[in-house]
């Protein structure tokens, strides 16, 4: 009861802030749009249209159009998803732990680490709902203007979230020690944009210094912080290959991220919910 | 078993990059707290009540001692279930609005899915709360912040009740159905410990009072005996007194001054008390009845603060 009690709560707190409102209603706007206006050329099905206009006419050889289209979308909705996530969820820790309102969260039965876990699969419940509605629209969109189902770009929606869910987390760890929405807001977007440059740091970072120490330094802090960028990488790969992503990356889908960052948010969880039980407020 | 123990708790704070700078905030607190009183925390602002209340409640780790809320530990999950807590200056999640405020704190402090709407309708009723419990709570007053705070506190039914500043905001009406409140869950065995700059509202409903200065307790008591500490009686006479007799009696108690053909004392010693009458009566007075002149607890407390290095 208590634990659903977070989790019901921090769920509803999520699905009401005004960023996450305003990304529902993007995403609402988005699945009318692409009802309105997607189609395809009735001559050549390879062919699709936006309003009349035609668009993705170089197809990569051996690549489905719509397949094209999804992935092009699902790559485009995660890096949105992620950033509105960030605003949406950064204040999460700091402001149950604003004064007047830590000692209402702390002193009733409920143990810190419960506090602390219930309201991160709260916070990711919350998100994860915009991310599988937004995604199951556009599903449809696309099944009914031209009969595809195609149900990977469906269950991507499951790894976008698990992605997001690793990165809350982490968002979760730097409120308990910042304590301020600003200085979270900051660090997601920076982790997040930091998560690229780590994934690709043999073909970037790495370079800007040849020294063993400091690559090695970069691959702990790759393996230690969840692959956020390999993740949804990977998901686009999940859904139709990541040709129009990256067309560099190598284009089979590797699960070993997804494995990596779960134990690295469970470790960042352990040490979160260790320094939560320390604290005094 | 008392239903708040308290034995030895420090607390010190450390702060500072290399953690050197450390501030006292409690030092070796001990008492206890009887089964269905009122119990006030006294102490001016930074004397470390609210650390004390918080170190009760877990918000806060003592840095040394032990205390227990219903025999248990209060580190344990177990000791908060039947305990409630109003914050001072407490923030509640401003989407809500009352009713939903207290269906949340009810699931948090465990209350069966059952019961919880009738409860938080029953609460919000019992703090003049029903008229505006769909409204969001980012629209609501002060006291009446202070009026969903208590309600929240009460939630779980607890038999050990913490209140921090509870009237703070709140009108004078307001403030009387509170002390009333208080009374009344006294009279029903609850535990009521109170922190509070209200002396005078202090005065009225508490059993017993500690006085916190510089993280020490100072002084604890019941409200008569620390508002009795100062021995000055008035002793009403019936005709005027000459000043030979005026002397005698200076000889016999520590002060001595006739104003309105009242005379008032102030003794050393209880037994000086019988002196004076004696010596009034074998010089043929009569005695129209005698006062103790009794301090109020702010002039209680200003004088023991006071005293204070």
């Amino acid at each position: 009861m208590k634990r659903w009690g977070i989790f019901r709560f921090t769920f509803g707190e999520a699905i009401r802030r005004g960023t996450l409102l305003t990304y529902f209603l993007l995403g609402n706007a988005i699945i009318l749009v692409l009802l309105l206006g997607i189609g395809h050329v009735p001559q050549n099905p390879d062919q699709l249209t936006f309003f009349g206009n035609p668009i993705l006419t170089k197809v990569p050889k051996d690549f489905d159009v719509v397949q094209m289209l999804l992935a092009f979308l699902e790559s485009q909705s995660s890096f949105w998803i992620m950033m509105f996530g960030v605003f949406g969820v950064a204040g999460f820790m700091p402001e149950i732990l604003e004064k007047g309102s830590a000692e209402l969260f702390l002193s009733k039965p409920i143990t810190r680490w419960e506090l602390l876990l219930f309201r991160a699969f709260g916070a990711t419940a919350g998100i994860a709902a915009n991310i599988v509605y937004f995604m199951a629209g556009v599903w449809a969109v696309v099944g009914l203007k031209f009969g595809v189902w195609h149900w990977k770009f469906l269950a991507s929606s499951l790894l976008i979230s698990y992605s997001f869910a690793c990165l809350v987390v982490l968002l979760f760890a730097a409120g308990l020690l910042m304590r301020n929405t600003g200085l979270v807001t900051m660090f997601g977007f920076i982790f997040y944009v930091f998560s690229w440059g780590l994934e690709s740091r043999t073909r970037g970072l790495n370079l800007l210094w040849d020294n063993a120490v400091y690559h090695r330094i970069l691959d702990a802090l790759y393996y230690l912080t969840p692959q956020l960028s390999a993740m949804l990488t990977n998901a686009t790969r999940f859904v139709g290959h990541s040709a129009i992503a990256n067309p560099m990356e190598p284009q089979t889908m590797n699960w070993m991220p997804y494995v990596y960052s779960l134990a690295s948010a469970t470790l960042i969880y352990l040490l979160s919910a260790w320094y939560f039980y320390r604290r005094d407020y | 078993m008392h239903p708040i123990e308290i034995e030895g708790v420090s607390k010190t704070y450390v702060s500072g990059f290399w953690r050197r700078a450390r501030l006292e905030a409690l030092v070796d607190i001990s008492f206890q707290v009887e089964a269905g009183t009122i119990f006030s925390l006294l102490g001016p602002n930074g004397a470390g009540k609210t650390t004390l209340v918080k170190i009760l409640l877990s918000v806060v780790r003592p840095s040394a001692g032990a205390a227990r809320i219903n025999g248990v530990p209060c580190s344990s999950v177990d000791a908060r279930a039947k305990s409630g807590y109003l914050p001072e200056n407490h923030r509640y999640p401003n989407f809500l609005n009352g009713l939903e405020t207290l269906i949340f704190f009810g699931r948090l402090n465990g209350l069966p899915a059952s019961m919880l709407r009738d409860r938080a309708n029953q609460l919000l009723g019992l703090v003049g709360l029903d008229e505006w419990k769909k409204m969001k709570i980012r629209k609501y007053s002060k006291g009446m912040l202070q009026r969903l705070g208590l309600a929240q506190a009460l939630l779980n039914e607890p038999n050990v009740l913490f209140l921090d500043e509870p009237t703070d905001g709140v009108d004078p009406v307001g403030r009387k159905e509170i002390r009333d409140l208080l009374v009344n869950l006294k009279s029903q065995g609850k535990t009521i410990f109170l922190n509070s700059h209200l002396l005078s509202e202090v005065e009225r409903i508490s059993d017993r009072v500690a006085i916190l200065n510089k993280g020490r307790i100072i002084r604890t008591g019941s409200i008569p005996d620390l508002t009795a500490g100062a021995l000055i009686y008035e002793i009403d006479l019936e005709g005027g007194i000459s000043a030979e007799l005026m002397d005698r009696i200076r000889r016999t108690v520590e002060t001595a001054m006739i104003s309105n053909k009242t005379l008032t004392v102030g003794l050393h010693a209880r037994s000086e008390l019988d002196s004076v009458v004696d010596l009034l009566r074998t010089n043929g007075f009569s005695i129209g009845g005698i006062r103790e002149q009794k301090l109020s607890l702010e002039e209680s407390f200003m004088q023991l603060i006071g005293k204070q290095p």
